[in-house]
């Protein structure tokens, strides 16, 4: 039997974060408890720091709001239109531009005080247009965010040259979200368990969560194989798998499902892109390491993780329209990932009405790297008692029951 | 054009043979063998040089290792143990599109 | 892109595993598809050479029979088996389906039943200048000469540990190699305690007497209990570095002798090559010889998918051992397909069993002989790089032990060491053991296979 005062469950970006800002704010005893399940999500993630990208639907959600925009006019029978710009609420890009915000002092901390490095990187995140009908979905979106007005700059086709020379000749622009950034996923998530470690922070990896341990309406810790963990708090960061703990812990059920996303990996090539890349196929980064990164597509099928053909074709010959120079290179791996989705594709945070000793931090869907960050924060602020630095009523878990209330 | 010479040869080569280049060097090969005991007949050991920049020669010499990478018919990265010869075949040792390709800062 | 129908079994590799369960497949009415890499049938062991010759002075007889014994049960029954050479698997696409590339492009394999017979690879062991053209494998030494009927030097030394050693001692000298000596990492004393279990093949343990005496009379030194240390040379090989191990193989570098030599053959064992089978996601299991190997059944089917597994891919046994899975494989197939009854299924399969026993017994003898220790693992210094694709060095392995690491995932993440072309498949069960070694036994996990097992050109896919 063990005893802490926080056990996180998921050891993802999200649950590393927490374990790193509580550790790093409080004194608390605090346990992560992680098992690998394929599909993780952040080992999966472009690592795009795409704060205004994503919130306007471009990044990993190019193909999602494609297809969503695909199923509603098929199920309306209607023709599917021209791709509209799918922006999220204002609520959304302030937690994910407080979070973005948070990166290049988090990078600097980690890299002095723990000596790891999550290869935070300035890159910009370009919308690249081929054509007319680009260039209108590019001002609907600019259009959409007047307000973020100096952090979009536009590009003519000979500035793109300029910038980007491996970009096709096709190409009649861009615009580009200077403030949009990446890091490494896996290293980010790396970074925050070494911290965490460093910190004091127990790691139980390779161990499942078995079971919840519930005393009415008190969470009193959980149980893996061997072990049971008492505790004050239980945090739930188990992505894709959220709803499992929550039901245990609550018996009620969340709408948090995994969304597969498939992502192609080219061999490693000298650099051939400045910034990080987003099309209306795909978005395109080159990482680190010198591989170029090609995601993702949108899948509901549960936990499947396997690979299709058809999926990386279509990511492929994205890519390749974008930056002929892949014709040269060849697939080094693919692979897919689980999105925790949520139905409005905003993230659950914080309490549960009627339950105690239970924080979720789950739901992250798309960005669940950009917004670790501001998670940690907020689960810290949370657990400590403070007042939070962002209101968290759109994102409580309490939303989807009003909404059920409503509808019924 | 200097030609390579086949110093490696277990048994004699068949009278029906072919020429490829080797790093622009005529070499005579034959049907059926691959690229790597070509270049190792004609005492080639340092075949690739990968993307780190750190030369190696054949190592598993069955397509598991990558480290017989060479430019093939200007392609790069291709297994010289995997890889079959064919009439007119053009190899390119030690090459690396780090060298060649990528966006030059100065 | 081409699909067919899955009436038939889907053999992957085509050595004497694949081909031997294809034959008694057939025999039984079962019509079959082997798909290998190579543009020949036989596998590493016994696909001979592909090109044109007159003659192999440096191959022994026993070898040749083998060789043509496998072409002969390819031939008995050549109409009941497709085999699709050159084509490599790239992973499962789909359900009960296969992705290929060949030389025309990609294609589907549709599959009802599946038996993959993938073989092994060898076991890399890093020390300093292990990197440097000229030091190859054991086992691609002895693919160039019996397949590419090259020398791959003039002047070498073979180490390792194993009957492999001698062999190809043996062929390098009569392919007109100089043999400048051959290292043995295990003492003799230990082979003598195996003379009982070598009895179990009398035939395979006379002629490994006779190629020792065949080094012998060559005057090729061959040393027990001593092994390799380190390579030099400045843009390849020029000499190695030798020296006496002690029982836990550590070298003992006072006594170190340096030998010229121009390349050189290194072989400290072998894995199981798995990386289709995790993908198609049999359940594995860890074995200190041969890596990760799936968990199976007594016919050699795995425990949670309906796949065989036979040959060296499940463990290491050698060719004759394979034959035998591979014809067990089949047999429970064909019953499972009603091609044959219960009791036919038992009489024939107690002859394959009872041969397959004695072969274990003898190569178990060997393995205890060639058990490898844990001086191999310190023969890495600190800067010597242990991942060759990602250039990962030893003492980043340290580092990230220190920091708490104690899983091979998160090894990987802290260093990138199998994250490169390979995919791990040089370096893992290095890191393995290395993990193994700080005291990490216990859920280390293993380093995923991804698709594809193969790079796909980027062209492919318009």
């Amino acid at each position: 039997m063990k005893k802490y005062d926080v056990v996180i469950a998921g050891g993802g970006a999200v649950g590393a974060a927490c374990a790193y800002f509580l550790s790093r704010d409080t004194d608390l005893k605090i346990a992560l408890i992680d098992l690998k399940k394929p599909g993780n999500a952040s080992r999966a993630s472009a690592g795009g720091l795409w704060a205004i990208g994503e919130s306007v639907g471009l990044g990993c959600g190019v193909i999602f709001f494609k297809t969503l925009s695909k199923l509603h006019s098929e199920a309306k029978g209607e023709e599917v239109p021209v791709m509209r710009p799918h922006q999220l609420p204002d609520c959304f890009f302030e937690f994910a531009l407080t979070s973005n915000n948070m990166y290049p002092a988090l990078h600097r901390e980690m890299l002095e005080k723990h000596g790891v490095d999550f290869k935070f990187e300035r890159t910009g995140l370009k919308f690249i247009m081929y054509n007319e009908e680009d260039r209108l979905y590019a001002e609907q979106i600019t259009q959409g965010i007047p307000h973020l007005a100096d952090q979009v700059r536009w590009l003519d086709a000979e500035e793109l040259k300029k910038e980007e020379p491996y970009v096709t000749d096709d190409a009649i622009g861009a615009i580009d979200f200077i403030c949009d950034h990446q890091v490494n996923p896996y290293r980010l998530v790396d970074a925050y368990l070494e911290g965490a470690r460093q910190n004091g922070v127990s790691l139980y990896l390779n161990t499942e969560v078995t079971s919840v341990i519930r005393n009415g309406n008190v969470v009193e810790g959980v149980k893996t194989a061997d072990e049971t963990f008492f505790c004050d708090t239980l945090i739930n960061a188990s992505g894709a798998w959220a709803n499992e703990l929550y039901q245990q812990a609550t018996g009620r059920t969340m709408p948090v499902y995994p969304v597969k996303g498939q992502i192609v990996l080219s061999e490693r090539m000298p650099k051939i892109m400045n910034g990080c890349i987003s099309t209306s196929d795909c978005y395109i980064a080159q990482k680190d390491n010198g591989e170029i990164l090609i995601g993702s597509s949108t899948e509901e099928k549960g936990f499947d993780t396997t690979n299709s053909l058809d999926k990386i074709q279509e990511l492929s010959q994205g890519a390749m329209k974008c930056l002929p120079i892949l014709k040269e290179s060849s697939i080094k791996r693919c692979w897919a990932g689980l999105r925790p989705g949520t139905p409005d594709e905003l993230p659950i945070l914080g309490p549960v009405d009627g339950v105690e000793g239970y924080l979720n931090a789950c739901g992250h869907f798309r960005t669940g790297i950009l917004t670790s960050a501001i998670t940690g924060q907020l689960m810290t602020e949370l657990v400590t008692g403070k007042k939070t630095t962002l209101d968290l009523t759109p994102f409580s878990v309490e939303r989807f029951e009003e909404a059920a209330q409503k509808a019924g | 054009m200097k030609s390579l010479k086949r110093t490696r040869d277990i048994t004699p080569l068949p009278s029906r043979n072919f020429k490829i280049t080797v790093d622009d060097q005529p070499v005579e090969a034959c049907e059926g063998e691959t690229v790597l005991s070509v270049l190792l007949a004609a005492n080639y050991a340092r075949v690739m040089e990968n993307d780190r920049n750190v030369a190696s020669g054949a190592y598993c010499g069955m397509g598991v290792c990558h480290c017989c990478q060479v430019k093939i018919n200007a392609k790069h990265k291709q297994r010289a143990c995997q890889t079959l010869v064919e009439p007119q075949m053009s190899v390119e040792t030690l090459a690396n599109r780090f060298k060649e390709e990528g966006i030059k800062h100065d | 892109m081409t699909s067919q129908t899955h009436d038939k079994v889907v053999i992957v590799g085509g050595g004497p595993a694949g081909t031997a369960a294809a034959a008694e497949l057939a025999r039984h009415g079962l019509k079959s598809v082997i798909i290998d890499e190579a543009p020949k049938l036989g596998g590493v062991i016994y696909r001979g050479p592909l090109r044109q010759t007159d003659s192999l002075p440096h191959l022994d007889d026993n070898l040749k029979r083998a060789m043509t014994a496998l072409q002969t049960r390819y031939q008995a029954h050549s109409d009941s088996i497709e085999v699709k050479t050159q084509t490599r698997v790239l992973g499962p696409e789909g359900s009960n389906q296969l992705l290929l590339s060949d030389n025309s492009g990609l294609s589907r394999q549709p599959y009802g039943h599946l038996i993959l017979a993938t073989g092994c690879h060898e076991r890399s062991v890093p020390f300093p200048g292990w990197q440097l053209p000229g030091v190859m494998l054991l086992g691609g030494v002895q693919l160039q000469l019996k397949s590419g009927l090259v020398r791959p030097g003039q002047r070498m030394a073979l180490v390792g540990t194993g009957p492999l050693l001698p062999l190809v001692a043996c062929q390098l000298h009569k392919a007109g190699v100089d043999v400048v000596g051959v290292y043995e990492a295990s003492p003799f004393a230990k082979l003598a305690k195996e003379a009982v279990a070598l009895l179990n093949k009398p035939k395979l343990t006379l002629s490994g007497m006779s190629m020792m005496s065949y080094l012998k009379k060559h005057k090729i030194p061959f040393k027990y209990g001593w092994g390799i240390v380190s390579a030099q040379g400045k843009e390849q090989l020029s000499s190695i570095q030798v020296a006496p191990y002690d029982s836990q193989w550590r070298a003992q570098r006072d006594l170190a002798q340096q030998v010229d030599v121009d390349a050189i053959g290194v072989g400290y064992g072998f894995v199981a090559r798995t990386q289709l089978a995790m993908l198609l996601g049999l359940e594995h299991h860890y074995s200190k010889v041969s890596g990760y190997v799936p968990v199976l059944d007594e016919w050699h089917q795995s425990q949670n998918h309906e796949a065989f597994v036979v040959g060296d891919s499940n463990g290491l046994l050698g060719a004759d051992a394979a034959i035998c899975e591979g014809q067990l494989a089949a047999l429970r197939l064909a019953w499972q397909c009603g091609k044959i009854t219960e009791s036919q299924l038992s009489a024939r399969s107690t002859k394959v069993k009872n041969k397959l026993a004695r072969i274990k017994k003898f190569r178990f003898g060997f393995d205890r002989f060639s058990d490898r220790q844990s001086g191999l693992l310190s023969l890495a210094q600190p800067e010597t790089v242990v991942c060759r694709c990602e250039q990962v060095r030893r003492e980043q392995l340290d580092e990230a032990i220190a920091q708490g690491v104690k899983d091979i995932t998160s090894l990987k993440m802290r260093t990138r060491i199998g994250m490169g072309d390979c995919q791990g498949k040089t370096c893992s069960s290095y890191a393995l053991d290395y993990l193994h070694e700080a005291g990490l036994t216990e859920n280390i996990g293993v380093i995923k296979p991804r698709f594809p097992l193969d790079p796909i050109p980027f062209t492919l896919m318009e």
